[in-house]
């Protein structure tokens, strides 16, 4: 799903019919008055649900979820509407989804031309650049030594917090003008910052030069594993044994596909990873060799050994 | 000891008694003086064994013989042997003060081994008295 | 297949391989050292020039058994051998020695039967003290190498260090099986695919 589509989506979870019903027509006639088109979806696919507190937890893009309240004094819960509905209440609920929605995709702009010019920056080996926030903090980027310098961390703020979402709208990637590269900082390789970039693109979907789900294959270990997701290794061992969409390696990891993307996106840039439409190479046409013997595969031995010695080195599963 | 700062004199000596422990055995097929970490000191072969390599080799096999003797509470290891159908190879250590060189005899298979282990012992017990006397005269203060 | 689960330790003289086998056995390690008779390719009385030996019982009753290579390259043949039917293989580099990526490109290609087979993890010790190479370099040459394993620093006397490094690696070699053929041809015994020969 991409949250920064135009439409709104919204569902229920756990609700009575009739509420469900009440709740619909109530959105449907208000859907003049939103300042953006909203449609009902599947719960796991909504972007707002709506349920019962006596429901099961729900996996799924959600990014708000309101509960059904029925008690007048917890009427004022943030995230909670009061039943019956009012009119007010659920157009206060879609509009400020709405302006997130906004804001996120105005954003997401602004991350995805920098993502894209530090890429080309990057691929042609440019000449230096200066990355410079609102605060004053900035990087001098050298492309052709694929090498970074900053007024940051050791000690300052950490490179993680570099594309953050309240800091993205106010960098800006300009070439170094007269006043030179400054030399007195120590340069760093380029791969962490390209790896920072990359994950915090991840909200914004696949960087943007890959197309669609394109089959990823891995051309370098992505290093750089330890600086997150925290599934980072587990994604990577997975892409080694087998070229895979973006799609496809988070349903082999188990993890959301948001983790994926970060992952694909943070190796992408950093060139570890190369991207192909997914029509161009078959997924496990180079397949490593296995290295037991198939027997014991097939007896399905190797699952309870990996599974025993991790228990017996006291691993977590 | 450090084996590529051995003096010449010692090298020497080590090649004249693996020289001898050669003439002496009418089956001998190749006679090596190895540290026991492996490497080459001495050798004269008569076939295409490769010294170094079989060095490196000696030094594994003599340290797995005493591990295994360890292992199974039979004491040290006085040496190791293995017969095969071309020949028969002895490895014994140098009885010196430090376990640092082991003497390597590859013989005929048609060797008496009890010849094979007592001139193999000649020259282990001569090795011997040439490290501890080079041993002796490095660690006196001049 | 036969009950024997073995992983093995190699890579440079003094990289820690006796050491991180002493880490996780739950024996003393077994060891087979001998006087180090040149201190110049690394300062340490005792070498190992045969194997060392330690293992892990697992709950099935099974024996997970370590083995650790003697390092200098003239001990190479020990390597195969001690491979022969391995699970997989820690690679350890020092990268205080002279030349580390020399190292990596020889342990890699000793036992690239393994590295093809998604079998093999490369943890650098002392980048501490010797950042140089970096680990983008070792990366860099592995895919010089056309291998592609993981490679990620370790200190192999914290035990959390070897856990962690064999926890990638368990990851890494059912990451491969996951995606290997099962149908009976495409399996290949490491030992097959070793040969004999180092």
């Amino acid at each position: 799903m991409d949250i920064t589509g135009d439409t709104v989506t919204y569902g229920f979870h756990g609700v009575a019919e009739t509420e469900a019903a009440l709740l619909g027509s109530m959105i449907a006639r208000l859907a003049r008055r939103l300042p953006g088109p909203v449609t009902q979806a599947p719960a796991h696919e909504a972007q707002i649900v709506f349920f019962e507190g006596s429901a099961p937890p729900l996996e799924g893009p959600c990014v708000r979820s309101v509960r059904l309240v029925r008690n007048p004094g917890t009427q004022q819960l943030p995230d909670s509407l009061p039943m019956p509905p009012h009119i007010t209440n659920v157009l206060a609920i879609f509009t400020d989804v709405l302006r997130s929605e906004v804001h996120a995709k105005g954003q997401c702009q602004v991350m995805k031309s920098l993502v894209r010019a530090l890429h080309d920056l990057v691929q042609a080996r440019g000449a230096p650049h200066a990355l410079v926030g609102k605060d004053g903090a900035n990087l001098i980027l050298y492309p052709a030594d694929r090498q970074f310098s900053w007024s940051g961390s050791p000690g300052g703020q950490p490179l993680s917090e570099v594309f953050q979402s309240h800091r993205i709208t106010g960098l800006g990637l300009h070439p170094l003008g007269a006043e030179g590269p400054q030399e007195d900082r120590e340069r760093r390789g380029i791969e962490p910052l390209l790896w920072h970039a990359g994950l915090a693109h991840a909200r914004c979907g696949l960087v943007p030069w890959v197309g669609h789900d394109p089959l990823l294959k891995m051309r370098v270990w992505p290093y750089l594993t330890g600086q997150g997701p925290a599934t980072a290794t587990r994604l990577a061992t997975l892409l080694r044994a087998r070229p895979h969409t973006v799609s496809a390696l988070a349903d082999a990891a188990g993890v959301g596909e948001v983790e994926a993307v970060a992952f694909a996106n943070a190796a992408l840039l950093c060139g570890f990873v190369t991207s192909a439409p997914p029509a161009a190479g078959e997924a496990g046409s180079d397949r490593p060799m296995p290295i037991m013997d198939a027997a014991a595969s097939r007896a399905g031995r190797l699952p309870g050994i990996f599974g025993a010695i991790r228990h017996a080195l006291g691993m977590r599963a | 000891m450090n084996a590529r700062t051995m003096p010449l004199e010692l090298v020497t000596a080590f090649d004249y008694e693996i020289r001898q422990l050669h003439a002496r055995l009418s089956g001998a097929i190749g006679c090596m003086l190895a540290t026991t970490d492996g490497r080459r000191v001495a050798a004269v072969v008569d076939n295409e064994a490769d010294p170094q390599r079989v060095s490196a080799m000696v030094g594994s096999i003599v340290a797995l013989g005493e591990t295994i003797g360890r292992e199974v509470m039979i004491g040290r290891t006085q040496f190791v042997a293995v017969s095969a159908e071309g020949g028969m190879i002895l490895l014994q250590r140098v009885p010196a003060r430090r376990d640092l060189l082991v003497v390597g005899t590859l013989a005929r298979h048609n060797t008496n081994l009890g010849i094979l282990l007592h001139e193999t012992g000649i020259t282990a017990t001569a090795a011997a008295a040439l490290l501890d006397g080079w041993l002796d005269a490095s660690e006196t203060p001049s | 297949m036969n009950d024997d689960l073995k992983l093995v330790f190699a890579g440079s003289m003094g990289a820690g391989k006796t050491t991180a086998i002493g880490a996780i056995s739950e024996i003393a390690p077994i060891t087979t050292e001998a006087a180090n008779t040149d201190r110049t390719e690394f300062d340490k009385e005792q070498t190992t020039v045969a194997m060392d030996y330690g293992e892990i019982t697992l709950a099935t009753g099974e024996k997970l058994r370590l083995y650790g290579t003697p390092g200098q390259v003239r001990f190479r043949f020990m390597w195969p051998i001690l491979a022969a039917g391995a699970l997989g293989a820690v690679i350890l580099i020092d990268n205080s020695r002279p030349d580390p990526l020399a190292d990596l490109a020889l342990y890699v290609e000793a036992f690239r039967p393994l590295a093809r087979a998604g079998a093999i993890i490369v943890g650098v010790g002392r980048m501490d003290r010797c950042p140089r190479p970096s680990l983008e370099d070792y990366a860099d040459r592995l895919a010089d190498l056309d291998i592609v394993v993981p490679v990620m620093p370790a200190d192999v006397r914290r035990r959390d260090d070897v856990l962690n490094l064999l926890e990638v690696l368990l990851q890494h070699i059912e990451a491969t099986w996951a995606f290997g053929d099962d149908g009976g041809d495409g399996g290949l015994s490491f030992s097959a695919a070793l040969g004999a020969g180092s």
